[in-house]
């Protein structure tokens, strides 16, 4: 329970101290930037005020204090007393380091960050309280992780890549892990581990939050609390429209009794009377229905409203994974001598809040990246006829239905001659082949894992260093990244997005009777195929597609579920068409059912992780439906293919009605015994499959259409007689013929199969002489239909 | 009120003492410790009060308070790779998507082939973060029941993890077997392990 009252007090404490420490660091970089302009006064004032006032209320008597200094210095800067130099803002900024922790604590950490920051806080605020000339030497002042240690080469920056991508970009974060980045400066970190050493660390766990929270604009909130009024309002209107139904009916019923009276009366007056009652009910059956239509029109447009917006709920602007970003890059840059300017465009564009969240390390890796190998110094860039400032520029808008990110550099950009020796010292490609490729696909492999280990080129190895992760992180969230560079102008990361991950548009397509939806956006191509054009290679279907060749296989097999009938004997074949331009598949579905927008749920965590399957969501028709993973059915499918788990799809089985010939499932866990009987039915004209037991036997037999079984008896997993009954059990093959063949031959093994509803029982010495295939011929007469 | 000569009222005391005085017998004491903590008129409990429910032409019973919801039949999805029973898929209510068992095969039981298939309905057991739909051949109603009346479950029904039937309840119209919910939730998240 809460010392001050309850969770939600502290939860909005946080959040205030969130908001407002973004506003002091923006605000603070401003006036940094331009000192004799005033106009961020105003707002750092107010967020100073703001947190006073708020630790007053959670009774933070230390953040109190600092924020009262700070915001007394602010006020002197405002009027003048005095001018806002480089050292105050650096106090000002440390400051606003030590009261952003606040935002990331959980309350019971207070009492440790109270004890742990006391002395640099008194120090920071004799410093704040003293013109600014006067500022003591033993004052701390925090500095941000994302500070990176001086220039080392590549090399030794390939290691810490991965650790730096999820790294805290937000600046009171970062200063909760600032112990590690700042060891071996001379200066102290503003969050010292105690005699332990434990506190960081300590801290760094507790900041995670135990309660998930979600900040909704309140105007958004107002909206959908005023439809959801109205939905209310609109579904009170049905119960008015039942009781005139209702009082209609036994008008109706009156009216039909008063008619069929008075027609047995021949009483035309009351005839008449009937009728125009009749009449009278007709209208006012018009009238209503045309009042029901009303109310269904507006229901469906306001459930529609309130839809989008709770979906819109959800988004947030691009400008909160960018908050800390000018002061990184301000630190960074003042750290590394260079001197850059950075822009951000497309702040206020709405993005779904965890795509948002997937993207601040990615975008912060780029970011840094770009500041420590991409952008020269300035005596570099005045030899290359450039001005001394660099500029880095962070776009983001809505095109195409997706969010583009782009992060340009006017630096030195990235010599494609050099990766390709690289890719060719790292035998990464043939010196034939990697001869032969241009720019674009060079630049591809900077985005390989480890594909910089072993350079020591800056330019190189600096871009190559993480990016695998990069490209992992944002294709998991169904983007993708490119990079385009002109050597000596500079490079730019191009990302596009989802704009959400909470509305997908999909493709819901039909396998084994059941609905399955793939992300549009994950889908190379969905085609028709004539089964009469597939071509075999290697015993395995494959079709021609845009001069490539594409491998197919079944989505039934593949999920480990049974096809329909019906798609087998199709002559056009429904193909899914996935992976990327180099490695194509194609998966087989029965059906494909169109495009809808799908608003994406988690699957129960109970299920684990489903193969194949990344989330659920529900239909149009208001059922669930699976929503698959493409990244892992690729894997899948090429693993199950290479391993030979997942048969190809062979052409027998595509084409199997289509011949007219009678099809024999035999199953035998002997592959002796399987092929002679498949050999010999093979012979007379029988298309033939075979499986491997029982289980693999009704599995065949429901994915496809077969006009026999034969069927061994002691087998693995589920025996001959087992897998009689058990298909016996199943209406549609109740009346499928059965031959039993085994080495068992005393009565009672043949009255089992025959109990167990065999309609033949054989034993293996069949096969000498003609009486195998005379039962086969018995069963169901010659092989062509 | 009569008066009682002294040699009376002295005797009478000496009988009160050693009334009270007597050797407590053990089988009396417990009863009457039973008779006052035992209520006088069984007051029914929300837990006491049953969901009745059939399948295959048996009646069964679930506490109505670990129950969460009772719909129609809706379509359930297979979930590739988890088809093994009792696990049957998901299934779609009022926009949550829950997980669906088959009760008919913890019990052992078929379905009822003839049952009417407008009465069917789904049965949602457990919490809202940890819940089970399973679907039955028709609910009967709630009811409340003494629970003083209810019969241990017959000796061969075992009294393991893979049993779910908790006792017999006696009632006018036929016996139902109270099936315990956390069994069944227990032998349903073992198929999805």
């Amino acid at each position: 329970m809460s010392a001050f009252g309850g969770f939600d007090l502290f939860e909005l404490f946080r959040a205030e101290i969130v908001a407002h420490g973004a506003s002091l660091n923006d605000g603070l970089l401003r006036l940094e930037q331009n000192p004799a302009d005033v106009h961020p006064i105003e707002s750092l004032m107010r967020a100073a005020h703001s947190i006073k006032g708020a630790s007053r209320v959670i009774g933070l008597d230390l953040a109190v204090d600092l924020a009262h200094h700070m915001e007394d210095c602010l006020v002197n800067i405002q009027k003048k007393v005095e001018v806002c130099g480089p050292e105050r803002v650096e106090q000002l900024l440390g400051g606003t380091d030590i009261l952003t922790q606040l935002g990331t604590l959980q309350e019971a950490d207070l009492p440790t960050w109270k004890s742990t920051n006391a002395v640099d806080i008194n120090a920071l605020i004799t410093a704040l309280s003293a013109p600014p000339q006067a500022m003591p030497a033993s004052v701390k002042v925090a500095k941000p992780v994302d500070v990176v240690e001086p220039f080392v080469p590549a090399a030794e920056i390939i290691q810490p890549a991965t650790e730096s991508l999820v790294a805290p970009t937000n600046p009171s974060t970062a200063a909760l892990s600032a112990t590690k980045s700042v060891a071996g400066s001379s200066e102290q970190p503003i969050q010292p581990s105690d005699k332990s050493g434990n506190t960081a660390k300590s801290v760094a766990a507790a900041a995670a939050p135990e309660v998930r929270t979600v900040r909704v604009n309140a105007e958004n909130l107002d909206r959908m609390m005023r439809l959801a009024g109205e939905s209310m309002v609109e579904g009170k209107r049905f119960p008015q429209i039942r009781r005139g139904l209702r009082e209609m009916k036994s008008q109706l019923r009156f009216a039909r009794d008063s008619f069929e009276s008075a027609v047995k009366r021949r009483d035309a007056a009351e005839i008449s009377s009937s009728l125009a009652r009749l009449a009278s009910i007709e209208s006012s059956l018009t009238s209503h229905a045309e009042f029901l239509e009303n109310v269904f029109r507006r229901t469906e447009e306001v459930g529609t409203k309130l839809y989008h917006e709770v979906i819109g709920s959800r988004m947030r602007p691009f400008g909160d994974v960018t908050a800390g970003h000018p002061r990184m890059i301000r630190d960074l840059a003042k750290k590394l001598g260079k001197k850059v300017r950075f822009d951000i465009e497309g702040a206020h564009v709405a993005v779904d809040r965890d795509v948002l969240a997937r993207l601040e390390a990615p975008l912060n890796h780029m970011l840094r990246n770009a500041i420590d190998h991409g952008v020269e110094g300035p005596e570099d860039r005045l030899a290359a006829g450039k001005g001394e400032t660099a500029h880095l520029r962070l776009q983001a808008r809505h095109h195409a239905g997706m969010l583009e990110v782009r992060i340009r550099d006017d630096g030195r950009g990235i010599d494609p001659e050099r990766v390709r020796t690289k890719v060719i010292e790292k035998r990464l490609q043939s010196a034939d082949i990697a001869a032969g490729l241009n720019k674009t696909e060079l630049l591809e492999f900077l985005f390989l894992p480890g594909f910089s280990t072993a350079s020591q080129v800056t330019e190189v190895s600096g871009r190559g260093v993480g990016l695998d992760v990069v490209s992992q992180t944002v294709r998991e969230i169904g983007g993708t990244v490119r990079l385009e560079s002109q050597p000596g102008q500079g490079s730019e990361f191009i990302l596009s997005l989802p704009i959400t991950l909470s509305v997908i548009r999909a493709v819901t397509v039909m396998v084994g009777g059941e609905g399955y939806a793939f992300p549009l956006a994950r889908i190379e191509r969905i085609v028709k195929v004539d089964s009469a054009s597939l071509k075999s290679m290697e015993g395995r279907l494959t079709f021609e597609l845009d001069e490539r060749s594409i491998g197919l296989l079944r989505a039934s097999e593949l999920f480990g579920i049974s096809q329909t009938t019906e798609s087998n004997s199709s002559s056009v074949v429904n193909v899914v068409v996935l992976g990327d331009i180099d490695n194509p598949c194609g998966l087989v579905v029965d059906q494909f059912m169109g495009e809808q927008d799908l608003v994406v749920r988690k699957l129960d965590p109970r299920l684990g992780k489903t193969p194949f399957v990344s989330s659920a969501a529900i239909d149009d028709e208001g059922h669930a439906i699976l929503i698959m993973d493409v990244e892992d059915l690729l894997i899948g499918i090429r693993r199950g293919l290479s391993e030979g788990g997942v048969r190809g799809l062979d052409i027998a089985s595509l084409r199997r009605n289509s011949s007219g010939r009678k099809r024999v499932l035999v199953v035998d866990d002997s592959i002796t015994v399987r092929e002679v009987e498949r050999q010999m039915l093979a012979r007379l004209g029988y298309e033939v499959e075979t499986a491997v037991d029982g289980v693999d036997g009704f599995t065949q037999l429901k994915a496809g259409r077969f006009d026999l079984l034969v069927t061994d008896v002691d087998m693995p997993r589920m025996n001959g007689i087992e897998f009689v009954k058990a298909l016996r059990r199943e209406p549609r093959f109740a009346t499928l013929p059965v031959a039993i063949v085994s080495y068992k031959d005393r009565a009672e093994d043949r009255a089992a199969g025959m109990e167990a509803g065999a309609n033949a029982y054989l034993t293996k010495g069949s096969f000498q002489d003609q009486s195998f295939i005379q039962t086969i011929t018995d069963l169901i007469g010659e092989a062509q239909t | 009120m009569t008066q009682l000569p002294p040699e009376d009222l002295a005797n009478k005391k000496i009988g009160l003492t050693q009334l009270l005085a007597r050797p407590i017998l053990p089988s009396n004491l417990a009863n009457n410790t039973n008779e006052l903590a035992q209520e006088r008129s069984q007051s029914l409990r929300e837990e006491d009060t049953i969901l009745l429910f059939r399948i295959g032409g048996e009646r069964f019973a679930l506490p109505a308070n670990s129950v969460i919801n009772v719909f129609p039949c809706t379509l359930v999805r297979k979930v590739p790779h988890r088809t093994r029973p009792p696990f049957r898929g998901l299934c779609c209510h009022e926009g949550a998507i829950l997980l669906t068992g088959l009760l008919h095969v913890v019990l052992d039981m078929d379905m009822d082939k003839n049952a009417d298939a407008k009465l069917r309905r789904m049965i949602v057991i457990g919490s809202e973060d940890a819940s089970w739909a399973f679907e039955v051949d028709a609910v009967d109603c709630i009811r409340k029941v003494d629970p003083s009346k209810f019969r241990n479950a017959p000796s061969t029904i075992p009294k393991n993890s893979s049993s779910c039937t908790n006792c017999i309840i006696p009632m006018d119209d036929g016996d139902a077997v109270l099936l315990n919910p956390i069994a069944i939730q227990t032998i349903m998240e073992k198929a999805i392990q």
